[in-house]
């Protein structure tokens, strides 16, 4: 095993995750301070990973754009790390005081860690081999390795299937990887999309201790959090190469970051910024982010509307909506380059298309409470979420809940949505992607779940 | 009053539930590092790779070799969703595209070299002139079956076209200028994963 790990292209892909979550770390620890101080280990640890990922992203996004991707080579890499890694001691060193990291809490990252190594090494050790992984994440990676400018990879015919419009956030992020060690490698990079995991099981014991730390102890909470995890379809999606997973990461924490806002009753206005930049980053990932990125936008202009004025939302975060650019840009250049999208004028569904809809509920039903894929797991929080949300009604709570559930149901319409107006074949695509699509919003149901059952008992 | 500690039996309980399934895969993630320890190849990337089912055809493009594709299973089975109905921004006809796993394999791993799949009657009639000692082809149709077919006592006996003659006469010279290469066999047993069609491989040999 020893092996395995001091591998010259495994240190590297160490290195490069590790510096991206430093990255992210060094990032909160300059601008949202406060937000940094009040976390736990865990939600720190999962919100730097998914910051330092926003950061790169667009960093490396802005390089894609001025074709200067070739600038980046192993020796800036190290350089960028030591220097990224100077910086987090020096803030680190600063902030001793404020930031309490729990002994638990070290203990059970051990703890964590070693319960997924057995994961993390099936990471490294797999080739590559899954159907979306070979004709778009991974193939439009090597394509930008070989040339910055993936214009003629994309009008080529040969490769019409590898869903071209989709946006390019992943294969940038695979193809800096294998600039670094300036060779093609699909195994070693699958720790990137693994570490999504890890980062994924620490938010949710990062936020299961938020609520119930004073009701449970710490190893109840550390069993639910694995319970969560180690459903048979996210240990299969945890570094196949589909970013339906990684998707399902984003949208949660974005969706923990919404609830936040929505919940505190003071110093709460920078959560929008954050939901903002989430927001950008995650149309860098893949097309759904569209319906979930509108609602949450609209959902803000709604609070700020109702309660502080939209020229006050508009004042106060016009500068975070230029995370939006990178998605605006990839739009642009698809549509001036005569990129295709199956969804290209084929927005008004057909009357003769309505049918559709009960089947595709049928589907979307049989599928939820598909015990071999996810557990009881969906099927508890289903009855968890059914029954708090009783209480809260009649506490008079459920307002404050609504936003949450409003953002999970407009996402679910919208792929409904999109199987009434797909000029393809509507239930091979439907069987073909139903289990992924159920990725992206599992993680928010289990966060509903947990948050309904904290609103629930409080008080 | 309920407890909170009434609730630990079952949270245990749901937990046991989950890590039996989790277990399961437990077993296999150690699966390719007692596969490949014993492999003697000079990278790790190569030890899990020979594990690839579709190993042979990642050392074609390793090697650079001079390629073609026999892509004989163009059914409606193999039209993926992705590229049915494809919309030509131009044209506005639908197309169809067929795919494979294995044509997706070859031009994952053969990229940026493009590799056009063609018929094998086309590889009969349009290109055998062109293939040089050395070339290789990768196909998805046995070619040896149909050798054997056209050499059976029963086959003799059947009415032929003029033709299918001569498509028989170019295939039989066709293939007496092949030799066919091994595809090892791969000891890794993958969770969750159809069992893949099978490929095979020829050198020109003459």
């Amino acid at each position: 095993m020893l092996n395995i790990i001091f591998n010259k292209d495994n240190l590297i892909v160490f290195s490069f995750v590790f510096f991206i979550q430093i990255l992210g770390l060094n990032f909160l620890l300059l601008f949202f301070k406060n937000f940094f101080k009040k976390n736990n280990l865990f939600l720190n640890l999962s919100y730097s990973w998914f910051f330092g990922n926003v950061i790169f992203s667009f960093l490396i996004f802005f390089f894609f754009v001025f074709k200067k991707l070739n600038f980046l080579n192993l020796n800036i890499f190290l350089g960028l790390f030591f220097l990224t890694s100077i910086l987090l001691i020096f803030l680190f060193l600063k902030h001793k005081k404020e930031i309490k990291v729990k002994k638990s809490n070290l203990i059970y990252f051990v703890f964590t860690i070693i319960f997924f190594t057995p994961l993390i090494i099936e990471s490294l050790t797999s080739f590559l081999i899954s159907w979306d992984a070979l004709a778009i994440w991974f193939l439009k990676a090597k394509a930008l390795y070989f040339d910055q400018n993936i214009l003629p990879f994309l009008k080529s015919e040969n490769f019409y299937y590898s869903s071209q419009a989709y946006p390019l956030g992943i294969p940038l992020i695979i193809n800096i990887y294998y600039r670094l060690i300036n060779k093609v490698n699909d195994q070693a990079i699958q720790f990137y999309f693994v570490w999504f995991f890890i980062n994924m099981s620490f938010l949710f014991f990062g936020l299961l201790i938020n609520f119930f730390d004073k009701s449970f102890s710490k190893f109840i909470l550390f069993l639910l959090t694995l319970t969560l995890m180690i459903s048979s379809t996210f240990i299969i999606y945890s570094h196949n190469g589909y970013v339906d997973f990684q998707l399902g990461y984003i949208f949660l924490v974005i969706f923990s970051l919404a609830y936040f806002f929505i919940a505190k009753k003071e110093n709460r206005f920078f959560y929008p910024k954050l939901i903002l930049l989430g927001l950008g980053y995650s149309l860098m990932i893949k097309n759904e982010a569209l319906p979930f990125s509108l609602i949450s936008v609209f959902i803000l202009l709604v609070i700020f509307g109702l309660n502080f004025g939209i020229l006050n939302f508009v004042q106060k975060y016009f500068l975070y909506f230029l995370s939006f650019l990178p998605f605006l840009y990839w739009e642009f250049y698809r549509r001036i380059n005569l990129i295709p999208s199956f969804l290209d004028g084929n927005l008004i569904p057909k009357k003769e298309n309505l049918p559709r809809l009960k089947v595709v509920f049928n589907y979307f039903f049989l599928e939820y409470f598909n015990t071999d894929k996810y557990g009881l797991n969906l099927i508890i929080a289903l009855l968890l979420i059914i029954f708090f949300g009783t209480i809260l009604f009649y506490k008079g709570k459920i307002k404050k809940i609504l936003p949450l559930f409003l953002i999970l149901f407009f996402q679910i319409i919208s792929y409904f949505y999109v199987f009434l107006i797909t000029p393809f074949p509507y239930l091979v695509q439907l069987e073909s992607s139903l289990e992924r699509i159920f990725l992206h919003f599992i993680p928010l149901i289990y966060f509903l779940a947990i948050v309904f059952v904290f609103e629930g008992i409080k008080d | 009053m309920i407890k909170k500690h009434y609730f630990y039996p079952l949270i245990i309980a749901l937990f046991l539930i989950s890590f039996h399934f989790y277990s399961f895969y437990q077993k296999s993630f150690f699966q390719m590092i007692n596969l490949i320890k014993n492999k003697r190849y000079p990278t790790l990337y190569e030890k899990i790779q020979s594990e690839n089912p579709y190993y042979e055809i990642w050392l074609l493009a390793k090697a650079g070799k001079n390629i073609y594709f026999i892509f004989e299973d163009k059914s409606d089975k193999n039209l993926d969703y992705n590229t049915t109905y494809f919309k030509q921004k131009q044209t506005r006809k639908k197309v169809n595209y067929y795919l494979s796993e294995l044509k997706l394999n070859i031009d994952y791993f053969f990229y940026p070299k493009e590799i056009k799949p063609k018929f094998l009657w086309e590889v009969v009639y349009l290109y055998q002139g062109d293939f040089k000692k050395g070339d290789m082809i990768i196909s998805d149709y046995e070619l040896d079956e149909y050798w054997e077919k056209i050499n059976s006592q029963i086959y003799s006996c059947v009415r032929k076209t003029a033709l299918e003659e001569e498509y028989d006469k170019k295939f039989k010279n066709f293939y007496k200028r092949l030799k066919r290469l091994p595809i090892s066999k791969k000891n890794f047993i993958p969770v969750n994963r159809h069992p893949e069609k099978p490929y095979y491989i020829y050198q020109v040999v003459n």
